[in-house]
């Protein structure tokens, strides 16, 4: 099945709460581009040195020994990037139940103005609403909604209120917390 | 099957993001790499495209052989039909 087209959602903006009519769209470079005029100068930080030689690093765990095929969506509002997901459509199995595929989060980032850690006012709904995209993907795909995903320090109690299993740290991903949505097969044959 | 998030499930969403009071977000922290991601995920993406369009190219072969061609073929050595 391929990627998915433009979807409408809705997000909410903060310092009001009026809801806003958003674009969930296919990864595309407009979205590097929005990155590197917008997002990057926020994110920029005295670390930055430290920052390259995580890159570097971070390319091997990640993307050079990556499996499975790739999926990139974006949330656009008002003409910009809100946030933007990529997630791997094969080769990621349940922790839980072996036999079963599911959908894996490889990253997942919202635009600096969205982020409560920045005391910002954007948008709200933006990373919950891309997660809910991802299950959507699962279900779609015949993995029967389950998604696995690794937390950065600081989302974990996200991922526990979500209703996600904790899977523990994995030394294979820096020590990252593993957290899995699974639930029990419907009936039997509803997936591969 | 559709994707839908309607305005009472957004406000639902954001409410939760208050209360839960983190950033979501998940994987490593690209920082101001994120680009790069980007750029990797859309190459592997648009090469899967390519390789996906050019299998649509494909043309339709279409072989006729006589009789006497499918026997003659049947018959000949096995180096002979593989070249």
């Amino acid at each position: 099945m391929n990627q998915q087209n433009n979807i409408e959602v809705q997000l909410i903006r903060a310092v009001d709460g009026t809801s806003m009519t958003a674009q969930l769209v296919p990864l595309a470079a407009k979205h590097s581009a929005d990155f590197n005029q917008s997002w990057r100068e926020q994110l920029i930080t005295s670390t930055n040195e430290d920052q390259y030689w995580d890159w570097e690093r971070k390319q091997q765990i990640y993307l050079s020994s990556a499996i499975g095929a790739f999926e990139g969506y974006a949330i656009e509002c008002e003409q910009i990037t809100q946030g933007m997901m990529i997630i791997q459509t094969s080769g990621h199995r349940s922790q839980i139940d072996p036999e079963r595929r599911l959908v894996y989060v490889h990253s997942l980032a919202t635009a600096p103005w969205n982020r409560l850690n920045t005391g910002s006012d954007g948008f709200r709904a933006v990373g919950r609403t891309l997660l809910q995209f991802a299950r959507f993907r699962s279900e779609e795909l015949g993995c029967g909604g389950l998604v696995g995903v690794h937390s950065l320090l600081g989302a974990e109690e996200f991922y526990l209120r979500m209703g996600m299993i904790d899977g523990g740290v994995d030394a294979e991903k820096e020590n990252l917390r593993y957290f899995e949505w699974y639930r029990r097969r419907l009936f039997q044959g509803e997936e591969d | 099957m559709k994707f839908e998030i309607t305005e009472a499930e957004a406000r639902e969403m954001a409410k939760f993001e208050e209360e839960v009071d983190c950033d979501v977000s998940a994987g490593p922290d690209w920082g101001i790499h994120f680009d790069k991601v980007i750029d990797f995920v859309l190459e592997q993406t648009s090469s899967n495209t390519v390789m996906d369009s050019e299998e649509c190219k494909l043309p339709d072969l279409k072989i006729s052989l006589s009789s006497s061609q499918i026997s003659d073929l049947a018959n000949a050595p096995k180096q002979h039909r593989e070249n």
